[in-house]
């Protein structure tokens, strides 16, 4: 809750509209994804894959809605989250050669595109530490995987 | 748990692509952005512009205004120190004459300015005596001088010319605001109105 104190959910004039505009194009973006990692993990008959797909396009629906009510600091809070889940839970699914953690690392980035470097720097600053956490994570434990060898 | 065959069948290049996709979601949204906030700078500095256009045409005219009345007012104080007076009101008058001058004196700088920021301000060069000039601001602000306990004192070199071209009005303009502001922040008991031929025109503080 300390995080939300920096701002108000729509914030004012021309850059909350702005913002919540963002959430709305990148929700529809991660719901494109989803559609298609959907239709791949329905290919492998992977039910893990195919929820987390389905996870993150019920998701993209809810941030699409939030952002539209104007709560567009949750909806970009809530894109992040949910891509990070997504992409954790692939580390735990996926053999390594299946790049998932290229998807992380592309992850990093991602609060920048979302939020205010000016005005949300706090919020910035403590997602990327995070993502970057959870990118080492990934990174030095390779004994997780439960996989043949 | 995905194994290696199918993971690197069906996951290495949907992941890459996935976080290429992102990549380059991320930087065209940067670059929208940035021209957004360029094409709002350029609109801000605009209007900056504009405020401050408008600003100086509304002081022009304001100034322009107030001057018109102000030199009535001066003309019959002008007259009124002809009539027959007595002592107190000649004081009183004069009292009156003087800050008339220092009002009217306000508002030609307020219109200067304004015609500065409007690039309307026109120098009209003609043949003037520097001279006479100077010595015509060294007497005017003699008496302001000398309420301040400041002497002035003039100093021309012979080499200098007598006659040049200049706009008389706005170089006496200039002599008298940078007198005035040597008096006035001169903490000796000297000031000199120092007229060289290299720096032709420069007050200089003595020790008391």
């Amino acid at each position: 809750m300390a995080l939300r104190s920096f701002h108000s959910d729509n914030e004012n004039g021309s850059q909350g509209s702005r913002r919540a505009q963002t959430a709305k194009f990148t929700s529809a973006f991660v719901f494109a994804i989803a559609v298609v990692w959907l239709c791949i993990g329905v290919l492998i008959k992977e039910a893990l894959v195919s929820s987390t797909a389905a996870m993150l396009m019920l998701t993209s629906v809810f941030i699409y809605i939030l952002a539209q009510h104007g709560r567009d600091w949750w909806a970009r809070v809530l894109w992040i989250v949910s891509a990070t889940v997504a992409v954790l839970l692939g580390h735990f699914t996926v053999h390594p050669v299946g790049n998932v953690e290229v998807m992380m690392l592309a992850m990093v980035g991602a609060p920048f595109l979302l939020f205010s470097l000016r005005r949300e720097r706090t919020t910035v600053a403590i997602i990327i530490s995070l993502n970057i956490a959870v990118l080492l994570f990934m990174l030095f434990t390779p004994m997780i995987y439960l996989v043949r060898p | 748990m995905i194994e290696y065959d199918t993971a690197f069948v069906y996951f290495r290049w949907p992941s890459l692509l996935t976080s290429v996709a992102v990549v380059v979601l991320q930087m065209s949204i940067f670059a929208t952005m940035g021209e957004r906030h360029n094409r709002r700078l350029l609109e801000s500095n605009f209007d900056a512009q504009q405020s401050n256009r408008a600003k100086s045409a509304f002081l022009a005219s304001m100034s322009h205004e107030i001057r018109t009345p102000m030199n009535g007012v001066i003309g019959l104080i002008e007259m009124l120190e002809h009539s027959d007076l007595n002592d107190d009101q000649r004081r009183m008058l004069r009292t009156v004459r003087e800050s008339s001058f220092s009002l009217l004196r306000i508002i030609d700088d307020i219109l200067d300015t304004s015609k500065i920021e409007a690039r309307r301000l026109e120098l009209k060069p003609a043949p003037m005596d520097l001279l006479a000039l100077v010595e015509g601001v060294v007497e005017t602000m003699n008496s302001f001088a000398a309420d301040r306990n400041v002497q002035l004192r003039l100093k021309f070199e012979s080499d200098l010319p007598a006659w040049i071209t200049a706009d008389p009005g706005r170089l006496r303009q200039i002599f008298l605001n940078l007198l005035s502001n040597a008096v006035k922040f001169s903490s000796s008991l000297i000031e000199a109105f120092d007229c060289q031929s290299e720096v032709w025109a420069s007050t200089s503080s003595f020790g008391s």
